[in-house]
């Protein structure tokens, strides 16, 4: 019923940090940010995928190593049978048209000299989606689709509100009717009244083109909203995935028990589950050893130090990777 | 009806101009806050809420034209001479802002930038500000204090430096913390933190403080009082559990149906239509008016005045949302 | 659900006004009056200047200003006045030839080293350093000195150092422009990279170039005379303003203003180009 129309297989990027002359005399090893480790992921048809962790986790990282802005270090992204960072599928720019990008910031994600007719007619010919005489129609349709007035078209970026801006970003990526679209904080710039309109216009637009969302933000009841399913992202891995309604009311991995917690509710009374967590996120210079979180986890035990548990079903629940996810989660 | 009332800002307006066009960025804003009061100043960008804080400090005039009163502990603030006005700055009234990166001076040690602000305010000695700078950072909770005195901005990370504002911010133990966004650039597990601290200020230090924020649930989690700003007016106030309980202004109503919270996953959420408006252009009426749904003709003819609805609680609206006793139960 | 999502009131005549914004500039529109009557002098120098620049006239040398000469005129009895106007003609050549080829270069390479970095852009970064640490002028003279002296040798020296500069500016410039994700999102729609360099890039980060580059002419035309001054560019009896001021030079005690009226047609271009630069930057800057 579910197939996968992207599989991620212990996808892994570093990124070199450039050596001192010091360094170099000193004969020290080349440093390296370690933004994904090893992260394994399908992405069902027609599902929104929600990917959440703290800045820095990575998840804007694997975002762009869908669309091929970054060339991952070891792992395999496949889509439609071929390995994307193939010689021959990487000189194909098909991929670009079926799997698309949106990005967070409004103010620099459209060319701020070009009209939106001229942002929008550029990806409807470099695509030969239409013919010529058809693309002011398709202009029209598209703008119409995104709920934009149709004296839009002559107009600039800067003449646009961010939420604007985000719709004409929206408008760009569905122009080359791509099957997979990548929105990558797509509304955390917003203002929370625009956000909710940006929000709808996306899930009805996901129904009616039967799109693939992966949906990557920080904001997790937005998520939780959107999300069919979710995937939390520690230091560049994946510590819990599941459905998205059990998982956010019920996480499993003590991880995402704490970031949930964290998240303040609007009830004045509903304190939480009040699981703050000490310390802060380690850098991706020097991850530790053995789980990546155990230095901030109050279950933490020796097992944690030492070994890296892997992402594993637990029953009734999603994947978690966790070692003593079970006794965790029945002493809770 | 307040006890101890520290500060009282009453009939605040602050007006830019650009271009020779008048900008009134804040108009007739009242409120006060007591002793170890945490009140919320919520709005969307451009509704005023920043604005407030720096007309309060006197950082505004500078810009533009405050008027109105702003009383702090008896004192008319915005009469005071520059000179005057500065003592109390940093010493009494301390602000954090929402960057801590930008707000702290990358070329001094973390430990010169909290003994500079005691030395300004206090009579402390070298010695005892060097020990005063060390309980602070302990006080903020950042570990080994003493060894991290002599480390410069870029050594902490976000969450670090955020604690380190605060701990310059509260170095001369003010009595009113102006916190502008302290944790929108936080992450949700270190803004738990924050938002922890800044409470425990408030409670053990008696320290006033003004919250301001977009994020309803910050608010909800941290304040007694609120206040919701749009186009640079207050439209609603009171008591939070009241407020965000039973919101009374369309605007509140909407911000809060915006945040998707207790609503079926992947419906439409509601969603208030339109954008804020550009100050340049302020409808004449009722500023939320061409958004709200329950506009009447009134709404664009006057401007609603913030009323008293009951003891505790002002709404600016001339058709506000049924109270839920008249609804409910 | 509703959204309409109206456009906020804004201006919609943003590039006409902004026109207006910069000629009501009065440093803007003095530049553009001083480059639009040099451009007049120097292509159509007969108009203006009140005599022949080459006659000689024995029984009038050295003459000082007067109506009839208003500049007076120089040891071979020519109208200086004729002979500056007529200047205009190579010195605002100079200007245009001595940089538009150091511009072009300047700016592919700039961009192309700045949208691919790797090896190229380290082997650039080499050149960059090795041609900025000797000045300038030293270098272009080292240059005319091999291929010889000559108004097309000056224009190839200075091109060959001068592109250096140009194309320094436009590096940094474009790899500023990358960290925008519009450069990110032409990647991801399968824009060729012509395309993104070319038509998104280019546009975005040549505002800074062109400011430079009206400074650049200004000083084009300061080395050129200089060049000329020392008999390495112009060549007498070519009427040039480094030429002229040469050939004052021994006099400049009885007869000052053969060597003043020249220089002060540098000083005047120069500030016009420095002026217009300052208006176009408003200009161009895109809004938002």
């Amino acid at each position: 019923m579910t197939h996968p129309v992207m599989k991620i297989e212990d996808l892994r990027l570093a990124f070199p940090i450039s050596r001192s002359l010091l360094d170099f005399i000193q004969r020290r090893p080349g440093r390296a940010v370690n933004a994904l480790n090893g992260v394994s992921l399908d992405i069902n048809k027609g599902e929104t995928l929600g990917v959440v962790g703290e800045s820095g986790c990575g998840k804007s990282t694997l975002a762009r190593c869908i669309v091929r802005l970054h060339k991952p270090t070891g792992g395999r992204i496949h889509f439609a049978g071929t390995d994307i960072f193939d010689r021959d599928t990487l000189r194909d720019r098909s991929y670009n048209r079926r799997v698309q990008m949106m990005f967070q910031d409004p103010y620099s994600s459209l060319n701020p000299r070009m009209t939106t007719e001229q942002i929008l007619s550029e990806a409807l010919r470099v695509h030969k989606m239409r013919p010529e005489e058809d693309i002011p129609n398709r202009i029209a349709e598209l703008l119409e689709m995104v709920r934009l007035p149709q004296d839009s078209a002559q107009k600039f970026p800067h003449e646009f509100s961010g939420g604007q801006r985000q719709r004409i970003a929206i408008a760009r990526a569905l122009a080359v009717e791509p099957e997979v679209l990548i929105a990558d904080e797509l509304v955390s710039a917003l203002d929370v009244s625009v956000q909710a309109q940006v929000v709808n216009l996306l899930l009805e637009l996901q129904d009616r083109l039967d799109l693939t969302i992966l949906f990557v933000a920080h904001d997790l009841r937005l998520v939780r909203h959107v999300s069919n399913r979710v995937a939390v992202i520690y230091l560049g891995r994946i510590v819990e995935i599941g459905d998205s309604e059990a998982l956010f009311s019920a996480p499993s991995h003590p991880y995402s028990q704490a970031l949930l917690s964290a998240a303040p509710s609007l009830d004045p009374d509903d304190k939480g589950a009040a699981i703050r967590l000490e310390g802060e996120l380690p850098s991706p210079l020097n991850i530790p050893p053995g789980c990546p979180f155990h230095v901030r986890c109050r279950h933490a035990q020796d097992q944690c130090r030492a070994d890296i548990p892997k992402l594993r079903p637990l029953a009734g629940r999603g994947e978690v990777a966790c070692h003593f996810a079970e006794e965790i989660n029945q002493s809770a | 009806m307040r006890k101890d009332t520290i500060l009282e800002v009453d009939n605040l307006c602050t007006t830019f101009t650009r271009g020779g066009v008048a900008l009134p960025a804040l108009r007739n804003v009242s409120f006060s806050v007591g002793k170890g009061e945490v009140l919320g100043l919520v709005g969307e960008s451009g509704s005023g809420k920043s604005v407030t804080l720096r007309s309060i400090l006197g950082l505004a005039r500078h810009y533009g034209e405050v008027t109105g009163s702003v009383r702090w502990q008896g004192q008319e603030l915005t009469a005071m001479s520059e000179r005057h006005i500065r003592r109390i700055r940093g010493r009494e009234i301390a602000m954090i802002f929402q960057e801590p990166m930008t707000s702290l001076n990358p070329l001094l040690s973390v430990g010169v930038q909290i003994t500079e602000t005691l030395k300004a305010h206090t009579d402390l000695n070298r010695a005892a500000r060097r020990d005063r700078a060390i309980e602070m950072l302990d006080q903020v909770g950042i570990p080994s204090a003493a060894s991290r005195l002599e480390e410069f901005p870029h050594q902490f990370s976000g969450g670090m430096r955020q604690r380190v504002m605060i701990a310059i911010a509260l170095a001369a133990s003010p009595k009113l913390l102006l916190a502008d966004e302290p944790t929108t650039a936080l992450d949700v597990t270190i803004q738990a933190q924050i938002l922890d601290l800044i409470l425990k200020l408030a409670d053990k230090m008696s320290t006033g403080v003004v919250l301001v924020t977009h994020d309803l649930g910050v608010v909800a989690q941290t304040c007694e009082d609120v206040a919701v700003m749009y186009a640079g007016r207050i439209v609603e106030q009171g008591a939070v559990r009241q407020v965000l309980r039973a919101p009374r202004h369309p605007y509140t109503v909407g911000l809060m149906r915006s945040v998707p919270q207790d609503v079926p996953p992947r419906t439409q959420l509601y969603s208030v239509p339109g954008t804020p408006p550009s100050l340049e252009a302020l409808p004449r009426g009722c500023a939320f008016a061409p958004r709200c749904n329950a506009q009447s003709t009134d709404c664009l003819a006057a401007r609603p005045g913030l009323t008293a609805i009951t003891d505790d609680r002002r709404v600016a609206c001339f058709n506000p949302v049924p109270a839920p006793e008249e609804q409910a139960v | 659900m509703t959204d309409t999502a109206a456009a906020p009131p804004e201006v919609t005549t943003a590039r006409k006004s902004r026109l207006h914004l910069a000629l009501r500039k009065p440093g803007f529109l003095v530049g553009a009056t001083i480059i639009g009557m040099s451009i007049l002098f120097a292509v159509m120098p007969g108009i203006f200047a009140p005599y022949d620049p080459n006659f000689i006239d024995y029984t009038a040398v050295r003459q000082a200003p007067s109506w009839e000469h208003p500049f007076g005129t120089d040891m071979l009895g020519r109208d200086s006045l004729s002979r500056v106007i007529h200047a205009y003609t190579v010195n605002m050549q100079m200007a245009v030839l001595a940089t538009v080829f150091a511009l072009t270069i300047g700016v592919t390479v700039g961009a192309l080293v700045g949208y691919y970095r790797g090896v190229a852009d380290m082997i650039f970064g080499r050149v960059v350093d090795a041609i900025i640490t000797f000045p300038f002028l030293v270098l272009v003279i080292a240059v005319v000195a091999v291929l010889g002296p000559g108004l097309i040798n000056m224009y190839i020296a200075i091109t060959v150092v001068g592109w250096v500069y140009y194309a320094r500016l436009m590096r940094a410039e474009v790899i500023a422009q990358m960290g925008n994700d519009y450069a990110s999102a032409g990647i991801v729609m399968g824009y060729s990279d012509r395309r993104i360099i070319f038509r998104h890039l280019l546009p975005n980060a040549i505002t800074p170039v062109v400011v430079y580059w009206m400074t650049d002419m200004a000083l084009a035309i300061l080395l050129g005379s200089s060049l000329g001054y020392l008999g390495l560019g112009a060549q007498p009896p070519q009427a040039e303003w480094g030429v002229l001021i040469a050939e004052g030079r021994n006099f400049i005690t009885t007869a000052w203003w053969l060597s003043l009226m020249p220089g002060i047609a540098i000083v005047l271009t120069g500030l016009g180009f420095s002026l217009i630069g300052d208006g176009l930057a408003d200009l161009l800057r895109p809004r938002g």
